[in-house]
């Protein structure tokens, strides 16, 4: 097979001579390149398109008076003798030009016609025919060929440039047009005065003059001339409007015009504007409003561009590259592709397409096109310029790194990576906006460096130090097909100048595979790689599909390395993210901290205070959380195993946790919503995932949003290389992309919040042995999380609003089974029992709630405590106005930290238990000197002592206040009272009182508190003072006698003495059926019940239950035997009670014929009871007594 | 070669018992000892009689150590120590292969000592992880030498190093 390098190259081509924009003046004056001097070279080179050919024939059929001919059978007609050539800067105008010169030239010097037409064949067989048809008629008018290139003075004289030929002075286009007509009379005196030539001189000049007039460049002429431009004008004007006139006839003016005719206009391109001034663009433009003008662009840019360039480039012939064209395609179909690459190929008909492009892949030219048409590159010439230049590096070389041998010119052919080709032919004139595509180049595909560098390179440096980084680490094979794959991108990315609007320039996966093909390499596979390798390159829909497109963008696209990056997230960095994001959440509210206050009712303390933190799993809770004393939080940054939990929690009644997930509780996991995965494009692929694998991914996300610091940015729009100006854009740039890389970190977050709301549902706790679950909990934005945590468990009742003294006792009653009269525990007992137990449902509580709870129980004086030895209770004041219970705390406080010991270590006591121990303890340390007083609930000051010798003085001190005083004058005080006082019986009271340190006479004041007759009321007398007293009691009960001692009429001291004043009364037993009739007082009790008969047990076994009180039974069975059965007991449980009883029935029914006796049987009840109380139980009143008590 | 590090925990009773915690935390506190070796076995190294390159009590101690595993340190020993009966505490000998785990863990246990809230544990991994480490050896020298103040008498030596890790903490702002 003949590839490229052995393809027959034309000689200018290879020396970079192919310059096809020479000038039709150097061709007129002799001195262009040979292959274009000479017509048979120069028809070699050239295709002739269809337009082209059209062109000549009208331009011949002008000079002939033809209006209407049929070569080749096609038809062709012409309207006037005016041509127009639009076309752009290398859009083949001064070609066709040219080979018209040839053409007439050819016609002109040669003899026979057979010369003629064997040179046009090379070029076309059609047109070769027509001038052979008309041979005769041509060789008769022996056509001129005025030539006026305004690029050159002598053949565009000027009043700045004229010529002088034979004697005579020319300097206007007119002048020299009459003098190359022969016709100058005509027009001498508008030559001489530089004016323009009225129309009717030129309409003479003109008509039958046999000659082809070719103005080429008119647009210097304006600029150059030193004419005035509505001169130039008039003279265009009138030319035009003359020549296109049916009267005139035998002549052909051809004007080249360097804009573009669409729709009958100028296209006025910003980059022609510059170049020509607007009076020609007036002047055409009305020129062109002459109905009768040719508008003939003489190439057909679509087709025509294969042909041309073989032409142009190559010195093989049609013939022979079709036969190259079949050798290739027999050698490609013997060979084994992978599917996608067949179905390109057969798709887009490249088997028959190759034969017509040959050695061109169709897509180069395809490209070509593209570039050349839609860009800012002049057409023909640039088209052939790169072509050249791709296959001369391919010649040379400079692509055997990428192929071992070059078959065909593929799209990536273009060197790119050479700086000279780079930027004298695609970057060529390019605007300031392509600049960036050099930098696009340069950081993901290529460094361009210059040819020398180039060709001096080893293969090993070409990776090295021409491939850009991205592609540098890539696998032999992915490297060679990804560095092919993104030149082509990278060109048609050029095109579309990388703007999303621009869509339908860019490359579909199909179109790649089919620009890249034939290969055996895995395309789809390769694209997938460079897709998380190039920093910019972007791919508009699913990249998996043959529709996708492919593209650079110039912004770098921060989703798609986001995209690229998350690709490395791994699950654990994002549960590592979840862990920082929490962590945020525990110190200061979840969403993006907006600046100004916080808003209503945030507050970041709550009951967990500092016991909070973040786990992955409960292995890794700090012990210090674990064993905190207070409420403690743990969020689980990951599912986490039922077991696990309960481990963790069990024992721990203090420890709430959250997690997005509890392996073996809660049912199927929450799945995400619909709205989820249409909200967040991210998620599109999660439809039926749960919501904590929706939160994973959008964690990864983030995570790789996260990674985006300043160096990877700078990285991805290459700043630091390049010119200063690229470089100061790119700064630019890299701070718009800043900006972005927030933007975007700030939509994952909130993303991600979202669904962190979602997967944070449900908060865990231990009771009763099993983890409880409490579902419903809302993080809301506005407060961190602790406090959100605490507020939900309060509502669900977890926590309670409050903890006191009466929720502490439930704890010890109902809880933990205390008798709270009488059993003792420690404080550390209980709080150890809310704290772990998991037997009740205990609050969760604080420390400070329970020790509060504590101190609120101890105020009430209902308890005493123990520390160590000590036993504290009633506290003694130091003043009488102190308040009693917080004294009580500060001793306690004290004592504590005397002995270094917390409040568990104390021990709670029922105050009854400790009363006699506590007062002996007081007494014994109050100091010497002092008094001990107590403030009765009534307000009375009392001596201590009198109050324990008093009627109930346990209750009495414990409703008072004991305090200290001093002992001024120390009392002495004595008083005997009666051994027995009775009711409305006299009784005599002896008293003696003196004072040390007093001597003198004291007055004594009696009273009571109640009707107590007292006599005499005041005694007074010398020191040391006794005496004798009467007192009448009026009733039975608790008598106060106060004893109010004055001194020198001042009161000295206040004492008190208590009498017990008893009733008088006197005791019956009377049969219980009397008991109702018989008129008894209301005040009438009963001390005991009595029964003779059996019949009467069952009554006072109902009795023992509802009063209680000890029974005694004595029963004697005597069988008939002789047997017999004696049963004594004595019992104040009422169940072994009703046992006696039944077994006393028992025995009575198998005595049947012996004798029960009840020898005794008594129940003393426990208080005396009413009689009314015992009365109304009775069933069988008659075999019982009562034994009673009644008031005399 | 560099030398290795080892470090082990080591309880001291509190002057009074902590109202926050239960358990061994209650009466103890634990302390950070970390020793520098060369040939040696580490856990000889790292034996009482060895005065260590520095130690400072620590909070957290399970995420201190869980964190040794994060900078390529290895538990080479686990012991349950009974410091009385029913209370006992778990001692591990865990070494750190080079310097720079050295520092990256003394900076960690540092920082996280001078928290009362485990509420940035996780954040502060992260970051001590990635620290630059030019930043790194500045910081631990100054706490290292902060801790030489120790030898000297100054009964502020511990404020003066922990200031370091709040210094980081002021820095990064993860207070």
């Amino acid at each position: 097979m003949v590839g490229v390098l052995n393809l027959r190259i034309r000689e200018e081509a290879k020396d970079l001579r192919y310059e096809p924009a020479t000038d039709l003046g150097d061709v007129v004056k002799g001195r262009a390149p040979s292959f274009m001097q000479d017509p048979a070279a120069f028809f070699e080179r050239t295709y002739l398109t269809e337009k082209m050919k059209s062109l000549v024939i009208k331009v011949l059929m002008n000079l002939l008076g033809l209006k209407e001919v049929v070569v080749g059978g096609r038809t062709y007609t012409v309207s006037s003798n005016v041509i127009l050539l639009p076309s752009e800067i290398g859009g083949g105008k001064t070609h066709t030009m040219i080979l018209i010169y040839h053409i007439l030239q050819l016609i002109n010097s040669s003899a026979s016609a057979e010369d003629v037409v064997s040179k046009v064949k090379i070029l076309d067989e059609d047109l070769a025919n027509f001038i052979r048809e008309n041979w005769e008629k041509m060789k008769t008018l022996s056509p001129k060929v005025v030539v006026i290139d305004c690029k050159y003075s002598d053949l565009a004289p000027s009043p700045v440039n004229p010529i002088e030929i034979a004697g005579r002075k020319i300097s206007t286009l007119w002048g020299y047009l009459g003098y190359e007509l022969g016709r100058y009379e005509l027009v001498k005196s508008a030559d001489e005065r530089h004016v323009a030539p009225y129309a009717d001189a030129l309409s003479k000049l003109l008509d039958e003059c046999r000659a082809v007039i070719m103005i080429d460049e008119i647009g210097r002429y304006y600029d150059q001339s030193g004419l005035e431009p509505s001169k130039i004008s008039s003279f265009l004007m009138n030319l035009a409007e003359m020549a296109s006139k049916y009267t005139v006839k035998e002549v052909s003016v051809l004007i080249s015009l360097p804009y573009e005719i669409k729709g009958g206009g100028l296209i006025d391109k910003s980059s022609m504007k510059y170049v020509h001034s607007p009076e020609l663009v007036d002047a055409i433009n009305t020129v062109l409003k002459r109905p009768n003008v040719e508008i003939e662009p003489p190439v057909n840019e679509e087709t025509d561009l294969a042909e041309i360039l073989r032409r142009r480039i190559f010195m093989h012939s049609r013939e022979e590259f079709e036969e190259l064209a079949n050798d290739f395609v027999a050698g490609e179909l013997g060979k084994e592709y992978p599917d996608q690459v067949k179905a390109a190929l057969d798709r887009e008909g490249f088997w028959e397409k190759i034969k017509k492009s040959y050695p061109f892949h169709p897509e180069f030219l395809e490209m070509l096109r593209r570039l050349a048409y839609k860009s800012y590159l002049q057409k023909t010439r640039d088209a052939i310029r790169i072509t050249v230049q791709s296959i001369l590096a391919i010649r040379e070389g400079l692509f055997s790194w990428l192929d071992d041998e070059t078959d065909l010119v593929m799209p990536y052919h273009f060197p790119v990576f050479i700086d000279e080709i780079l930027s004298d032919g695609i970057l060529r004139n390019a605007p300031a906006e392509y600049l960036e595509f050099k930098q696009i180049l340069r950081s993901n595909i290529a460094t361009p460096r210059n040819l020398e560098d180039v060709r001096r390179m080893k293969k090993d440096e070409f990776y090295d130090k021409i491939v850009a980084r991205p592609l540098r680490n890539l696998d032999e094979e992915d490297r060679l097909l990804g560095i092919k794959l993104a030149v082509i991108i990278w060109l048609r990315s050029l095109i579309g100048l990388g703007l999303p609007m621009n869509l339908g320039e860019f490359p579909t996966t199909s179109e790649l595979v089919y620009s890249v093909s034939p290969t055996e390499f895995d395309v789809k596979g390769v694209l997938g790689i460079l897709r998380s390798v190039l920093p910019q390159l972007v791919v508009h829909g699913d990249p998996e599909s043959d529709t996708a497109r492919w593209f650079f963008t110039r912004i770098p696209s921060v989703e798609e390395l986001v995209e690229t990056l998350k690709k490395n997230v791994t699950d654990d960095m994002a549960k590592r993210r979840l862990s920082e994001v929490l962590e945020e959440g525990l110190k200061s509210r979840l969403g993006k901290k907006k600046k100004g206050r916080h808003p209503k009712g945030y507050r970041t303390e709550s009951i967990f205070d500092k016991n909070c933190c973040v786990a992955e799993d409960p292995g890794k809770v700090p012990s210090d959380i674990l064993n905190s004393e207070n409420p403690a939080l743990v969020l689980f940054a990951d599912e986490v195993d039922q077991e696990d939990l309960l481990n963790m929690l069990r024992g721990r009644n203090n420890l709430v946790a959250l997690a997005p997930r509890v392996k073996g509780i809660g049912g199927t996991p929450t799945l995400l919503l619909p709205e989820d995965v249409r909200g967040l494009k991210e998620l599109s692929r999660f439809e039926g995932k749960t919501v904590w694998e929706g939160l994973l991914e959008i964690l990864r996300y983030y995570t790789a949003a996260c990674s985006i610091g300043e160096e990877k940015l700078k990285s991805l729009v290459a700043v630091g290389a390049g010119e200063r100006k690229e470089v100061l854009a790119s700064e630019d740039l890299l701070n718009l992309l800043s900006e972005k890389v927030e933007s975007l970190k700030e939509y994952y977050y909130n993303s991600l919040l979202t669904l962190l709301g979602r997967c944070y549902r449900s908060v865990y706790y231990c009771r009763l042995g099993k983890v409880q679950v409490l579902e419903g909990l809302v993080l809301e934005k506005d407060l961190p999380i602790p406090p959100i945590v605490e507020d939900f468990l309060r509502i669900k009742g977890l926590i309670p609003d409050k903890f006191g003294k009466d929720d502490l006792l439930t704890v010890m009653r109902d809880q933990i089974g205390l008798d709270p009269d009488k059993d003792h525990v420690k404080v550390g007992n209980i709080w150890n029992f809310i704290r772990t137990t998991d037997k009740a449902e205990v609050p969760l509580i604080t420390r400070r709630m329970f020790e509060l709870a504590v101190d609120e129980l101890l105020k009430t004086m209902d308890y005493a405590v123990r520390v160590g030895d000590h036993l504290l209770w009633k506290p003694v004041l130091r003043k009488k106005g102190e308040n009693e219970p917080i004294a009580f705390l500060n001793e306690l406080k004290n004592k504590l930290y005397a002995f270094k010991a917390d409040l568990d270590e104390i021990e709670l006591i029922p105050w009854r238990e400790i009363f006699d121990e506590w007062q002996e303890n007081v007494l014994s340390n109050v100091p010497r000197g002092k008094v001990l007083k107590v403030l009765t609930r009534e307000g009375e000051v009392l001596n201590f002592e009198d109050v324990l010798k008093g009627f109930d003085p346990q209750t009495r001190i414990k409703a008072g206040k004991l305090f200290l005083e001093d002992e001024k004058y120390p009392i002495e005080f004595e008083v005997k009272l009666p051994a027995k006082l009775k009711e409305r019986k006299e009784g005599v009271v002896e008293f003696y009182i003196n004072v040390k340190g007093l001597k003198g006479e004291i007055k004594v004041k009696l009273s009571s508190d109640r009707e107590l007759h007292i006599e005499p009321k005041e005694v007074k007398g010398a020191l040391p003072l006794s005496g004798k007293i009467k007192v009448l009691p009026n009733s039975a009960g608790n008598y106060k006698l106060k004893f109010d001692i004055f001194f020198e009429n001042k009161p000295l001291e206040k004492r008190e003495k208590h009498i017990f004043v008893e009733g008088e009364w006197r005791k019956e037993l009377i049969p219980a059926v009397d008991a109702e009739q018989a008129k008894l007082s209301e005040e009438t009790r009963v001390l005991s019940i009595r029964a003779d008969h059996i019949t009467g047990i069952p009554d006072i076994v109902s009795i023992a239950k509802v009063h209680g009180g000890t029974a005694e039974i004595h029963a004697k069975v005597y069988l008939p035997k002789g047997d017999s059965v004696e049963l004594k007991a004595k019992t104040s449980d009422p169940q072994v009670l009703q046992i006696i009883s039944s077994v006393i029935n028992s025995l009575s029914r198998v005595s049947n014929e012996g004798t029960l006796r009840i020898e005794k049987a008594k129940l003393s009840l426990e208080k005396e009871l009413p009689l009314q109380d015992i009365t109304k139980i009775l069933k069988n009143p008659d075999v019982l007594k009562l034994e009673v008590k009644e008031r005399v | 070669m560099g030398s290795k590090y080892v470090f082990t925990f080591e309880p001291r009773r509190r002057k009074r018992p902590s109202s926050e915690y239960r358990g061994f935390l209650k009466r103890y506190r634990l302390y950070i000892k970390y020793y520098s070796f060369v040939d040696k076995d580490p856990i000889s190294a790292a034996s009482g009689e060895r005065q260590p390159k520095v130690a400072l009590p620590i909070r957290f101690a399970e995420v201190v150590l869980n964190f040794s595993k994060e900078v390529g340190g290895r538990v080479i020993k686990m012991s349950r120590e009974e410091l009385r009966p029913g209370l006992s505490y778990d001692k591990p000998f865990v070494v750190l292969p080079n310097e720079i785990s050295f520092q990256r863990h003394l900076l960690f246990s540092l920082i996280s000592s001078t928290y009362r809230k485990p509420y940035r544990l996780n954040t502060i991994k992260s970051l001590v992880l990635t620290l630059n480490p030019f930043f790194l050896n500045v910081m631990t020298n100054v706490a290292l030498q902060r801790y030489s103040l120790r030898k000297s008498g100054d009964p502020s030596w511990y404020q003066h190093m922990s200031r370091v890790g709040r210094a980081v903490k002021v820095l990064y702002s993860v207070e």
